[in-house]
């Protein structure tokens, strides 16, 4: 009896575990900001390949996954964009062993507890097979994927990522992507979302004989997003080829972040199957 | 399903050692196995929905028990080659479906695999099966039971939910403590006073385009059962956080759940009232999914389950996102030898049953468009709406049905029924209702309804030992907005017996009333059934008109159809 007296509040409070959500943080924010659409726009309509990696600093096997991306990268200049996804116990920091960097982000997480990959390194590849086994793929496979989504050759939706305002003054960042409908897709809930990304940042990585590399270079570094996780949906979308539209949405950039080693990455993809349909990435700072 | 290959094994090392040495323990088991042959009725179904492309359709399932001592383990195999037309489509395919090991030693019971658990009345926590509406949401975990001392029972369980042949996303974790002070402190009489308390939390993760979801989930419960010689009362309170859902349209209310029962037996009486008041409560572990998926608390209908096939038309459906009624219920023997009661004694039995919605006020949402023009107002993102004491705007249903049981003589029994139903179409087959009141309210439209009256008598006449006729003669007639389920209907069932082996059935339900004059039509079915030991085999021919089939408030409508059925049931 004298252990019930303690395991009783103990498993009340565990199972206790509630989320409250407040009255004005229940809507998500599918505004957009004024924006125009003019026939100067030029919309990247080749098809373009997107790599999420999920990795982490103390990931012995991170680095291996990283050049491989980056090799599919090189090997199909400007069609492969890559993003890092810095999530798992392996992103955690370790100060104690050197690792203090924390490249975490509430959406990167979010995005690592959804997909739930067996692991890292793991990536997707423009979010195909979602609902199998293989939504997050061995690195091993990201090549041949690629492959397949390149073929393709013409994207369904054209984007154009032209805009871009940055205010040093006061660090707001605006971007204002637009959206041209390529091939039919009126029955599909197309979404975008715009990530920012970092570059050259030079904190310790495990390498894979275990040895801390102290000046290695995490590249495409996931530090947040315009929009939220799951972006928005593009507005007036119909769908039917020909169709343009635009969105603009603003964030200030953090004070770490260094401006000229930002990207911004747009994707249009379907909100059901989270198949991408194109992405593009630009440099905040050209 | 690739967990097949551990239970198999364990009973086939099971199975080996029961064949050789009886003393290994014991397999019970059991088996049921349905076919349905469609035949194409372009009158009763003119769009096809119940002649499917397999024309034939099996399902099936197997129980296998084994007991030894304080250990149990067990599992149960499924065949659904393909789904019967009006079950749930997800049921598709075969696999071991339910699998456990359990343990039960001193005060401590211990189950690992799939199980089924209920605390208290069932509000935060009921996981059960009830395979004719294809509702199966077992938890897949661990449950853990404990009993300090005589009189307390403590439980403990984490698991996810059943699927259909997979496994929810969400993880449902739950505590209940239950005190019956009779045991403990050794009352001595009837007299009883069980006290309960539960604690049942979800784990979700949804992803939604607009709103921000919750990912943890709580419910509370406490409750009370007082028992003496004669009467009953039990009371059962709940309380859940913010749990928006395509069931309640999104909104982030907290709910609550009363039910409040009582009764009374004795000296030929008996007498029942019950009451319920669910306040946006339906609670799934995951936020989107089938209406008969995923449900983790359980809201007692407070309403009777007619079995008879005209009156189960309008069966309820209890609407868990938002309702209040009552159901009185008195019966009385009168004895034999009694004016009323005659030679053989009569039962009567009246019951009576309501429910309404919520008294609410909606607090909705403008949604604008460019020019900031007011386009609609919705209620999801926001509390909803707040509950005020007192009867809602919409009348879902009543009940009266009011019945006599008397033996007329040694060969002859006597049953006879007259109900009379108010039946809330929109609210409780279309779903607008609870929270979703607003849509009517907000376009100021009326819900459909309709009143019913029906009456059944039923005859039973012992012709000889073993040989008996039993004859249902049912009528009823609708009135209302277009009629539901055809109209008016009327139906005679015969059904000869030879115990215990043999029956033979046949029933005709006219569809008299009919709008469509083509369809005033003779539903006529023949069925025969064998029973030998414990198999039991039963075939089937003719049309079956639409229906409804529904238990504890859940419901689920089986279309017409026409053609060929087979089933079988074993226990061993």
């Amino acid at each position: 009896m004298r252990y019930i007296k303690f395991l009783i509040p103990a498993l009340a409070v565990f199972l206790a575990s509630c989320d409250e959500i407040e009255e004005g943080e229940r809507i998500i924010d599918n505004s957009c900001e004024e924006c125009s659409v003019s026939g100067d726009d030029i919309f990247v309509e080749q098809k373009n390949a997107f790599i999420e990696e999920f990795t982490g600093h103390t990931c012995n096997n991170c680095p291996t996954a990283n050049a491989e991306a980056k090799k599919i990268s090189d090997e199909n200049p400007g069609r492969v964009i890559l993003l890092g996804v810095h999530a798992s116990n392996f992103a955690i920091p370790n100060p104690a062993e050197g690792y203090f960097a924390d490249f975490r982000t509430e959406i990167g997480t979010d995005y690592f507890n959804f997909v739930n990959p067996f692991g890292v390194p793991s990536g997707l590849v423009d979010r195909l097979d979602q609902g199998t086994q293989t939504f997050a793929k061995p690195y091993l496979f990201w090549n041949t994927v690629v492959e397949d989504v390149l073929d393709a050759g013409t994207a369904d939706i054209g984007v154009s990522v032209q805009d871009i305002q940055f205010n040093a003054a006061n660090g707001s960042l605006t971007v204002e992507p637009k959206f041209k409908v390529i091939n039919e897709l009126s029955d599909r809930r197309v979404f975008w979302t715009a990530f920012i990304a970092e570059n050259k940042i030079k904190a310790p990585q495990k390498l894979p004989d275990n040895s801390k590399d102290t000046s290695y270079v995490h590249n495409h570094v996931l530090r947040g997003s315009f929009n939220g996780l799951w972006g928005q949906p593009i507005p007036d979308f119909t769908g039917v080829p020909g169709d343009v539209s635009c969105c603009a949405k603003t964030i200030n950039v953090e004070n770490e972040w260094v401006p000229e080693n930002l990207e911004i990455i747009v994707i249009a993809y379907d909100r059901d199957t989270y198949e991408v349909f194109q992405t593009v990435s630009v440099q905040v700072l050209p | 399903m690739k967990k097949i290959i551990t239970p198999i094994f364990l009973l086939g090392f099971v199975v080996a050692f029961a064949q050789s040495q009886t003393n290994f323990g014991q397999i019970t088991g059991n088996f049921q196995s349905d076919f349905q042959y469609y035949i194409e009725d372009t009158l009763i179904d003119p769009t096809g929905q119940a002649f499917p492309d397999e024309r034939l359709l099996g399902t099936g399932f197997l129980n296998l028990t084994y007991r030894r001592d304080n250990f149990m383990a067990g599992i149960r195999y499924e065949n659904y080659q393909n789904n019967r037309v009006g079950l749930p489509v997800g049921y598709q395919g075969e696999g071991i479906t339910y699998r456990y090991a359990r343990f039960i030693k001193n005060s401590f019971d211990v189950t690992a695999g799939n199980f089924y658990e209920q605390f208290g009345s069932g509000l935060i926590m009921r996981a059960y099966e009830e395979r004719g509406l294809g509702l199966d949401n077992n938890l897949d975990g661990l449950r853990m039971v404990y009993t300090p001392v005589e009189g307390i029972t403590l439980k403990g369980l984490i698991g996810r939910q059943r699927n259909y042949f997979e496994k929810s996303n969400s993880i449902v974790r739950g505590f209940d403590g239950e005190w019956s002070l009779k045991n403990t402190l050794n009352w001595e009489g009837y007299t009883n006073l069980i006290l309960g308390a539960g604690i049942v939390s979800k784990f979700q993760q949804f992803n939604s385009a607009q709103y921000v979801y919750p990912n943890n989930v709580a419910a509370g419960a406490f409750r009370a059962n007082l028992i003496t010689e004669r009467l009953n009362f039990f009371g059962e309170f709940a309380y859940k956080a913010n749990d928006p859902s395509l069931d309640n349209a999104e909104i982030f209310k907290p709910g609550t759940a009363l039910y409040l029962t009582g009764s009374y037996t004795g000296n030929n009486l008996g007498a029942s009232l019950s009451i319920k008041h669910y306040d946006n409560f339906s609670f799934r572990s995951e936020p989107a999914t089938d209406p008969q998926q995923l449900l983790v608390g359980y809201l007692p209908s407070v309403t009777t389950l007619h079995t008879y096939a005209l009156p189960a038309l309008y069966a309820y459906n209890t609407v868990m996102t938002g309702e209040q009624g009552y159901q009185g219920e008195v019966s009385y023997n009168f004895k034999r030898g009694t004016g009323l009661g005659g030679k053989y004694g009569t039962k009567v039995m009246a019951s009576f049953a309501q429910s309404f919605s919520l008294d609410k006020d909606y607090t909705p949402r403008d949604i604008t468009d460019d020019n900031d023009s007011v386009v609609d107002q919705i209620i999801g993102g926001t509390d909803g709406y707040t509950t005020n004491f007192g009867i809602g705007d919409f009348q879902y249903f009543h009940d009266f049905h009011v019945q006599i049981q008397k033996k007329l003589s040694k060969k002859w029994k006597l049953s006879a029924t007259y109900y009379n139903f108010f039946f809330n179409n929109d609210a409780l087959r279309k779903g607008v209702a609870g929270a979703l009141d607003f849509e009517l309210i907000k376009t100021d439209t009326d819900p459909q309804t309709f009143d019913v009256n029906a009456a059944v008598i039923e005859l039973l006449w012992k012709i000889k030992p073993g040989h008996s006729l039993r004859t249902e003669i049912q009528g009823l007639l609708t009135e209302g907005q277009d009629g539901n389920f055809g109209g008016d209907w009327g139906l005679i069932l015969m059904e000869y017996s030879i115990a215990p082996e043999w029956f033979f059935a046949i029933q005709d339900a006219y569809n008299f009333g009919n709008n469509i004059e083509d369809l005033r039509i003779h539903y006529i079915s023949v069925n025969v059934g064998y029973t030998h030991e414990t198999n039991r085999f039963q075939l089937g021919y003719g049309r079956q008109q639409e229906g409804v089939f529904c238990v504890g408030g859940i419901c689920r409508v089986v279309p017409a159809s026409n053609g060929f059925t087979f089933g079988v049931t074993s226990n061993f």
